[in-house]
């Protein structure tokens, strides 16, 4: 690893490096934070490896740079935020995998997807899941392969928006000294052996908060899942004669479920019924 | 298309499928129009009218085969056949092909 460097790390197939800043107390965050991701070093020198950089702090403020070139600066979460919204970036552009902007979550052997746009409260019902003993995927990104139909974890730290906040009061950052817009929390914080591998896909949930409503679940047509996961599928129409025949066998082998979830309690025990039914 | 006089659609207007990826799901379709890039949920209606247009059938046959499938009657059928039709052509799921001499 080059000089500096804190760890190797990888998100689906995009493998990176992220390099010391000079603060021990931004070095332990980053760990903290980017630890579920992290891999073992090669014991030889592979092909160059993108390296993120985190600068700071000048005048209070940090950077982030991959390979010299600029990602980010601002105050130390928005950093960090900046950081990882890179690596989502390059982590969902392979040609190998479909990705579902779908949270994921595992127990018994058995996947349940959660697809959705921002907002829906992907991230909050997979955290809610991973309280109640499932194990964790991903909140933001699930790699589907054509050949085994499995999906592919990318355990990112969950990216907890304000909204959600109340609901998770003891996974507040430590170590910031600014104010987040969003906590980046690793999971295993949830709990150590939380992080969960490749598994068969069991049930799709197409969640969508809206504060006061009564969460119910509504069954969808092979046909109206399809058309759900497309839009919720990173950069389809540029891989549309992969992705639709993948997309078409998940929605013809698993069931898929509308819910309008209205606090997540209830989210959490529809949820739980569903993936005991099927 | 640009519509000229030649190519206003009527009841002897032909079609085929368009540059297309398609799943079927027995009851209904889901396609992606290659060309422009967007994807279209067919329902039974849609998916059988996609499933007679061939290149050679024009839309007259295409009411005949139907009649009978749905409670309507052929007036309405006719309209629906052709609404849908104008539809599939506009986001490239079909294509225009020209007309049975009269």
């Amino acid at each position: 690893m080059p000089r500096g460097a804190i760890g190797r790390y990888r998100a689906h197939e995009y493998e990176f490096l992220i390099a010391e800043s000079r603060t021990a107390s931004a070095t332990l965050l980053l760990e903290r934070t980017f630890g579920d991701l992290q891999i073992p070093n090669p014991p030889w020198s592979r092909e160059p490896t993108p390296t993120y950089l985190l600068n700071g702090p000048d005048e209070g403020y940090w950077s982030v740079s991959v390979d010299g070139a600029h990602v980010i600066r601002g105050a130390l979460s928005t950093a960090l935020s900046g950081l990882m919204w890179h690596v989502n970036q390059q982590a969902t552009r392979s040609p190998m995998l479909t990705f579902l902007h779908a949270g994921a979550v595992e127990k018994d052997g058995r996947v349940v997807v959660l697809a959705a746009p921002m907002e829906s409260g992907k991230t909050t019902t997979t955290t809610g899941l991973l309280r109640a003993g499932w194990r964790y995927l991903t909140d933001e990104a699930v790699g589907l392969t054509g050949a085994d139909g499995l999906a592919h974890p990318y355990p990112k730290p969950l990216s907890i928006d304000p909204g959600s906040w109340p609901l998770f009061p003891d996974l507040a950052p430590d170590g910031l000294e600014d104010k987040p817009n969003q906590w980046l929390v690793a999971a295993s914080r949830i709990r150590s052996d939380v992080v969960a591998g490749p598994g068969p896909i069991g049930l799709i949930c197409l969640p969508r908060y809206q504060a006061g409503i009564t969460t119910a679940a509504t069954a969808l047509k092979p046909a109206e899942l399809v058309m759900q996961l497309a839009h919720s599928t990173f950069h389809f129409p540029d891989g549309a004669d992969r992705h639709l025949p993948r997309l078409a066998q998940l929605a013809r082998d698993v069931p898929g479920f509308s819910i309008n979830i209205g606090d997540l309690r209830s989210a959490i025990t529809v949820i739980e019924e569903l993936a005991a039914s099927v | 298309m640009t519509e000229t006089e030649n190519q206003r659609i009527d009841l002897q207007s032909v079609f085929a499928a368009g540059e297309v990826l398609v799943e079927d799901f027995v009851e209904d379709l889901v396609v992606w129009s290659i060309r422009q890039r967007s994807l279209h949920h067919l329902d039974l209606r849609a998916a059988l009218i996609f499933d007679l247009v061939d290149g050679h059938r024009p839309v007259t046959d295409i009411v005949s085969a139907l009649e009978g499938e749905f409670d309507i009657d052929r007036t309405s059928l006719t309209s629906d056949i052709m609404l849908c039709i104008e539809h599939l052509m506009s986001v490239g799921v079909i294509d225009y092909v020209g007309k049975i001499p009269p």
